[in-house]
């Protein structure tokens, strides 16, 4: 990318952390200091310790003694007296191998023809040209307002962190089009897809990243709007904005429904889930999907149930997110093994708000139910007048462990973890 | 930086304006100058705390008990005593939740509640008659819903034979979708998106009318016909009121991939005259801007002139301008045509959806998330309050003569404000095609050629020259009433469909 030079990047910091040592400053971290920074480290009562942003300082040894005397006139005791060095600089390796988001970067804007087809567009092509503007940005997010024009190409490139733990995608929602490439240490990525835009596979670690972005064919347009998150792409859950509209996104869409209090039954688009799957969330926690297409349970997660927030923001284009951790989803179900087609009757909520699904295969009337059980969750299928709901088909799925019970006419579905996650 | 190819998000439908309508329309949001007549107000109703309560379903029974729907899957429940008077927030209680973005809700007979969710029509019960749904019942789910944001169930109503109706909206972006030509329009994934449907009393479901883009508002008239609006875009060169019947094609082409006599490759074969020639002719084309954008439900006022003078029309409410606007219907060679005038504007959010209250105040749902509207707040409910005293000096009604118009006034007119120079007219139409919306075509002036009024004062008939398959404006902001007052609203915008 010669042509936003002017703009130096800085020198990767490419760390090496001893596994143990992180074990340790993890638990560390998790006792003292969660209340404060929060369980991702983005800050709560205390300071962002994940973005790259340092009031008092930004290298390890900085930050040891910040830990050691903490700053008690401002809410943080010093932990010298509790821990000793070493288990401090463990937290301190702990903290800094979760660094996230971008170190630095840089960008170069270039004006383009309002009516140019995407076809004949290249971003090859028009970097031939001086940019109009070009600048860098820091430890922050890039601002897709910095064009100021409606018919633009602009590139950003700089060193990205993405913390170890899970695994992670550069998701771009380009809200309507335009063009968008990502090459990932020099190398061009293929997004896979989800329904509100493009998520570009990333693994743990320090990175080159390179967004480029033109509204060719997408004309007068532009609305500063280029949504760029770091996300979980096996949950959806997002993790950390890239982009200034990034971050506004993530501050305003969460809006979680947990079930602690009372079963909740809700309808509406969900990752992994296919369309017309109702969900249900136990206040046990544990939680799951009843397709009303197929009459088969058709996901099932421990966690907080729902955030529908992105389902539910702007035109609501992209899906909610289930919170926690999977037991299995779609394609995996669990189904009565009878054949023919299915029909969903209806819901009714007992007393207690859980729903019962009554649906009809075959034309036979049947039930079925989620219930929690002293290990995990068990469906509870019934037959009309007292007859057995008979065989049931069941995904085989790693560590959850599912069998059949028949009590009287009940068949029961038995699922539980067989490991902690 | 290497090998840069141009590559699309999501497939070839998101390079598209997610719904160009909207951002149209914010850049056009200036608003228009404030109106509402003489003796009328809007009322803010008041709602739960901390509740998105997006009012996208709406209806109130004989009784007078209100019922919503909301984007976030509420169903909630006024009763008939504070929907009277003036509601407080913690008069509203929780009926039903967790639907999937309901956009349509209609009391039944038996006291339960239908509810349009977009991947199901749906009954609520309460068995137990403790103010709460505990059976949710799958009445229909016969389409297909594509888990896309834009695929709406626009339902349900009761026509006159007693069905249950519902319209769905295409989709936007979605994977697979189908649409006619090299343009970025509306699409369907199949599974009778942009198609009408029903449900017999028998319980019989079938689809029976396609070619609908985004009908977000269904409405039966007081003899048992279904009249539908459809928001401006691809294939709908301005928002219209159809009436939807059995068998008819409103113009969109990305419907028909499901309609038994069509392929894609047939379709693809066709031109933009053939689906013109199919389509039907709305009864009155809603100018874009000027009334209406995005129009929801209309809603005939029945209530027996306890909202003035204006019983028997429809009201429609505009999601984008915030405002409510009349339509004026009649019967020309045993053709239903008629005419669109503005209302009352400067609603608090979008309005989609509009319910008379028996007592005669008209109810107003709203909400602006995601399409903007004219009005800054996300969502609400207001209502039009007319003061039962003060008469206004209004258009009441339009209608056409042998060589022209007949304009009858809410109050008598000033004959000295009269003269054939009082009027201006236009006349244009529009063009039909897969482009995003038309502008007007031809648009030329029409002189007035001479003006009549009534013994009474209470009309004045103009004559001017009518052509079939235009829409003529007829502003009249010269006249005055007798005691010295002009209208609120002083255009009025003519479909002449046919001539007498
Ligand atoms: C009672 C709340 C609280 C606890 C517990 C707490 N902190 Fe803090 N921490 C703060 C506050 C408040 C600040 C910001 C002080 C200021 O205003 O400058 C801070 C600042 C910091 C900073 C400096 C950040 C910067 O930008 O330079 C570091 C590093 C830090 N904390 C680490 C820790 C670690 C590690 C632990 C656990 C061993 C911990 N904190 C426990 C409240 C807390």
């Amino acid at each position: 990318m010669a042509r936003t030079d002017g703009a130096d990047v800085a020198e990767r910091q490419q760390v090496a952390f001893d596994d143990a040592s992180l074990a340790r400053g993890k638990a560390i971290y998790a006792q003292a200091c969660v209340a404060c920074h929060g369980q991702n480290m983005r800050g709560g009562v205390g300071f962002n310790l994940v973005d790259g942003e340092w009031v008092h300082g930004a290298s390890p040894e900085a930050i040891l003694s910040n830990i050691k005397t903490g700053f008690p006139d401002r809410g943080m005791v010093g932990f010298e007296s509790l821990y000793s060095d070493e288990e401090l600089q463990d937290v301190v390796d702990y903290i800094r191998s979760r660094r996230e988001g971008w170190e630095s970067g840089r960008y170069a804007i270039w004006p383009i023809a309002a009516d140019i087809a995407r076809d004949d567009f290249s971003f090859e092509q028009v970097m031939q040209d001086e940019p109009t503007k070009a600048g860098r940005f820091g430890a922050g997010l890039v601002d897709y307002g910095l064009p100021e024009m409606e018919n633009f190409a602009m590139v950003v490139d700089g060193t990205i962190h993405i913390p170890a733990g899970t695994p992670a995608g550069v998701w771009v929602q380009a809200g309507g089009g335009g063009g968008v490439e990502v090459t990932i240490d020099g190398e061009p990525v293929e997004p896979v897809y989800d329904l509100a835009g493009a998520i570009y596979p990333i693994d743990q670690g320090v990175h080159d990243l390179t967004i480029a972005y033109s509204t060719a064919d997408k004309p007068n347009w532009y609305s500063g709007n280029l949504n760029i998150v770091v996300l979980n792409p096996e949950t959806g859950e997002r993790a950390f904005p890239l982009s200034e509209a990034g971050k506004s996104f993530l501050n305003d869409t969460s809006f979680v429904i947990d079930a602690q209090q009372r079963p909740r039954v809700i309808r509406r688009v969900v990752n992994n889930l296919p369309s017309s799957t109702i969900s249900v969330g136990l206040p046990s926690g544990m939680n799951f999907g009843f397709n009303t297409k197929s009459c088969a349970i058709v996901g099932a997660w421990e966690g907080d149930f729902l955030d529908i927030g992105p389902n539910i923001d702007g035109r609501g284009d992209a899906p909610s997110v289930p919170l926690g951790e999977w037991m299995f989803h779609e394609p995996q179900a669990i189904a009565l093994s009878q054949q023919g087609d299915c029909r969903y009757v209806g819901t009714s909520l007992q007393d207690d708000g859980a729903p019962v699904f009554a649906f009809e295969l075959g034309g036979v009337p049947y039930t079925v139910s989620g219930q929690a059980t002293d290990g995990g969750m068990a469906f509870v299928y019934a037959a009309a007048q007292g007859r057995s709901a008979g065989a049931v088909s069941m995904p085989e799925v790693d560590g959850v462990e599912m069998r059949v019970e028949q009590a009287g006419a009940q068949t029961r579905v038995l699922l539980e973890r067989t490991r902690a996650q | 930086m290497r090998t840069i190819k141009m590559k699309m998000l999501a497939g070839a439908a998101l390079v598209l304006p997610i719904l160009s309508g909207n951002v149209l329309a914010q850049d056009d949001m200036v608003g228009n100058p404030a109106y509402i007549p003489d003796g009328y107000r809007l009322e803010a109703i008041a709602l739960p705390a901390d509740v998105p309560f997006h009012a996208t379903g709406l209806d109130i029974d004989e009784a007078g008990t209100v019922a919503v729907a909301t984007r976030l899957g509420d169903v909630w429940i006024l009763d008939a005593e504070a929907a009277a008077g003036t509601p407080a927030p913690s008069d509203w209680t929780l009926f039903a939740e967790g639907l999937n973005e309901p956009t349509g809700l209609m009391w039944d007979t038996d006291g339960t509640i239908l509810v349009g969710q977009k991947s199901e029509l749906t009954r609520l019960v309460d068995r137990d008659g403790d103010g709460r749904a505990d059976d949710y019942l799958n009445l229909a789910s016969d389409w297909e819903f594509h888990d896309n944001y834009h695929e709406y169930n626009f339902s349900p109503v009761r026509d006159g034979e007693g069905n249950l109706v519902g319209t769905l909206n295409l989709g936007h972006n979605v994977p697979n979708g189908y649409s006619w030509g090299d343009r970025p329009v509306m699409v369907s994934a199949g599974g009778h998106r942009g198609w009408a449907y029903r449900i017999t009393p028998e319980g019989e479901f079938s689809f029976f009318a396609s070619g609908l883009r985004s009908p977000a508002g269904v409405g039966v008239s007081p003899d048992g016909l279904v009249y539908y609006t459809d928001n401006q875009g691809d294939w709908v060169p301005t928002s219209k009121l159809h009436i939807l019947e059995e068998g008819g094609f409103y113009g969109h082409p990305s419907s028909l991939r499901d309609h038994p006599d069509y392929t894609i490759e047939k379709l693809d074969a066709m031109s933009v005259e053939d689906f013109a020639q199919m389509s039907e002719t709305p009864v009155v084309w809603i100018p874009h801007q000027e009334v209406a954008n995005s129009p929801g439900n209309p809603e005939w006022d029945t209530t027996g002139g306890a909202f003035g003078p204006f019983e028997g029309q429809i009201f429609v409410g505009d999601q984008t301008q915030s405002n409510v606007f009349r339509v004026l219907l009649e019967t020309v060679n045993g053709q239903r045509q008629g005419a669109v005038i503005n209302f009352a504007n400067k609603f608090q959010s979008g309005n989609i959806r509009l319910a008379f209250h028996p007592g005669g105040a008209l109810w107003v749902g709203q909400t602006a998330r995601g399409w903007g509207a004219v009005g800054s707040k996300p969502f609400g409910i207001e209502r039009v309050v007319w003061d039962g005293e003060t008469q206004p000096f209004e258009l009441h009604d339009i209608s056409m003569t042998a060589d022209g118009f007949r304009l009858d006034f809410t109050g008598a007119v000033d004959p000295e404000s009269l003269s054939p120079s009082a009027f201006a007219a236009e006349q244009w139409h529009y063009n039909y095609s897969d482009a995003y919306g038309s502008g007007k075509i031809d648009l030329t002036a029409v002189d007035i050629q001479s003006v009549d009024i009534a013994e009474d004062g209470m009309s004045v008939s103009i004559a001017v020259e009518q052509t079939p398959g235009t829409v003529m404006s007829i502003d009249f902001s010269a006249l005055r009433s007798e005691d010295g007052r002009s209208a609120s609203v002083s255009k009025v915008y003519y479909t002449v469909n046919t001539t007498m």
